[in-house]
């Protein structure tokens, strides 16, 4: 068994905290259902255990077995057995989808895969998604749906084969159909072992997999830890009851404008008529 | 020094390929009415100055490939005049600068009649120490209406000490137009490095898949498939 554990976790972003001593530990095997309000840290958590150097860990330990992953670089974590399913997957212009496919596939491996091994396995990706597989060479990301985005997280997850697998709000964008696909590969790889944290709004996802625990964050910290109740009594209530029920007051979303500067590329003399 | 003349003739179509490293200093094309250039121009090996002028005649049209993957300073000044009602050009251009290159390219549009089009993409990436320049400037006339034009220059600076500078003008003489520009330089973006590098590939890795994915374009625009597989192999071992 895998297991990650997050020990006393201080993230910032900007100088500002945005995680406050976050404990928590996951095992492969085990599902883990992540919820909390908009804003409170959810997305803070997977990006800095990701290496996302935009997050500062100012504070706190992670170990992945034996390993500190904290001292460990992006691509060392991803080949450690970590993957992240992005809420916003970037577009990357010119990066051909099955250049980086295999690419990524045979930084792991000591003999590159043959061609003809590449595109069969990827052929069976595209097929188990149920997406075209002429997105194979369209550029990573760039044009696709939102949905199609997500899905392609989904289908990089099942080629690249972690530990544990993050998943940050990977229903979002999904029509009913693809929720339904999206959820038989997560069963079919929790079945293979795979730990999973992740991040959803709402019940119907987590109602389509199996799940041993649900966290709710609240102002950078796990609040409440539960099973399935959690998340029906998040689903028809809110989290209002966090405040009434625990006292915890939850602090808003931080929805203030950045500074902003317009400017002009071009100009246009007007001559004055003073007449 | 080599001074060349190339003449299209009226309503023919015609395929070039020029290797500017071929001591080819300047360089005059006349594109005569109703005819049509595929152009391309290559540079693999040493740094060269050139100078390319080409006048493009009514309902004309210039489709202009350039691929410089050369070693040492380099400086080209392309001007292409679109001379007479409907006459059209575009250009792609794609560039590697590396070491303590130095290379300029002055690239000049000219609208001198109505209906006029002109589309230019330029895509560059400067290395280790080396300077990396687009300038020059898309003109539209007084009387040159209905006439469009665009300019795109994107440059990637890859290590700290190279610099990029992009520096499209647009000298607008004439209300009745539509005219656009775009330039950007700057490091390779940190998103796009981080959504590769969680998938496996160290920085390294990741730094050539999206440079290589910038340049690459360019080798669809020639037709010669053995041209299209060096242009690749100059990519990669230059990465």
């Amino acid at each position: 068994m895998d297991i990650l554990k997050i020990s006393n976790l201080h993230v910032s972003v900007e100088n500002k905290e945005i995680l406050k001593n976050v404990t928590l530990t996951l095992k492969s095997n085990e599902t883990v259902a992540f919820l909390g309000p908009n804003g409170h840290g959810k997305s803070t958590l997977l990006q800095a255990l990701m290496g996302n150097p935009r997050y500062q860990i100012t504070k706190g330990e992670v170990y992945l077995n034996e390993e500190n992953l904290l001292a460990m670089s992006v691509d060392q974590r991803a080949k450690a057995g970590l993957f992240l399913g992005m809420q916003y997957p970037s577009e990357v212009s010119g990066v051909v989808n099955a250049d980086f496919l295999r690419a990524a596939l045979n930084v792991r491996r000591e003999k590159p895969l043959s061609l003809f091994e590449f595109y069969t396995l990827l052929n069976q990706s595209y097929q188990k998604m149920k997406m075209p597989f002429e997105l194979a060479n369209r550029f990573l990301n760039e044009g696709f749906s939102g949905g199609e985005k997500k899905r392609n997280e989904i289908l990089q997850m099942t080629l690249l084969n972690p530990k544990f697998v993050m998943l940050d709000e990977i229903d979002s964008g999904l029509d009913i159909d693809a929720m339904n696909i999206v959820a038989e590969v997560i069963k079919e790889e929790q079945a293979k072992g795979r730990g999973f944290l992740i991040v959803s709004h709402y019940a119907r996802l987590y109602n389509m997999i199996h799940l041993n625990k649900a966290i709710v964050m609240v102002n950078g910290k796990v609040v409440v830890e539960g099973g399935q109740e959690i998340i029906k009594k998040i689903d028809e209530t809110g989290y209002e009851w966090i405040k009434t029920e625990l006292g915890i007051e939850i602090e808003k979303e931080d929805t203030s404008m950045n500074e902003i500067s317009l400017g002009f590329c071009a100009a246009k003399d007007i001559a004055r008529d003073d007449k | 020094m080599i001074n060349k003349q190339i003449t299209i003739n009226e309503c023919r179509s015609d395929q070039l390929l020029l290797n500017l490293e071929e001591e080819t200093s300047s360089l005059h094309i006349l594109l005569n009415k109703n005819s049509y250039l595929n152009l391309g121009l290559l540079n693999f090996q040493k740094g060269q100055k050139n100078k390319i002028e080409i006048d493009v005649l009514e309902s004309s049209e210039l489709e202009l490939a350039l691929a410089d993957f050369s070693l040492g300073s380099t400086s080209l000044e392309l001007k292409i005049n679109l001379k007479e009602k409907g006459a059209r050009a575009s250009l792609k251009l794609a560039t590697l600068s590396r070491h303590k290159d130095e290379k300029k390219f002055n690239i000049f549009f000219n609208h001198l009649a109505p209906k006029t089009y002109a589309e230019m993409d330029n895509y560059g990436v400067a290395r280790h120490e080396s300077k990396l320049i687009f300038s020059g400037a898309n003109e539209i006339i007084n009387g040159a209406i209905k006439s469009k034009t665009s300019q795109k220059a994107k440059i990637i600076v890859f290590d700290p000490l190279a610099s990029g500078k992009a520096n499209p003008y647009l000298n607008i003489y004439e209300n009745d137009v539509m005219a656009s520009h775009a330039a950007v330089v700057g490091k390779l973006s940190e998103d796009h490095l981080f959504y590769l590098m969680s998938r496996g590939l160290n920085i390294e890795e990741a730094k050539k898949l999206i440079t290589y994915g910038y340049l690459m374009p360019i080798a669809q625009y020639f037709k010669d498939v053995d041209l299209k597989a060096k242009i690749t192999l100059s990519i990669e071992e230059q990465l």
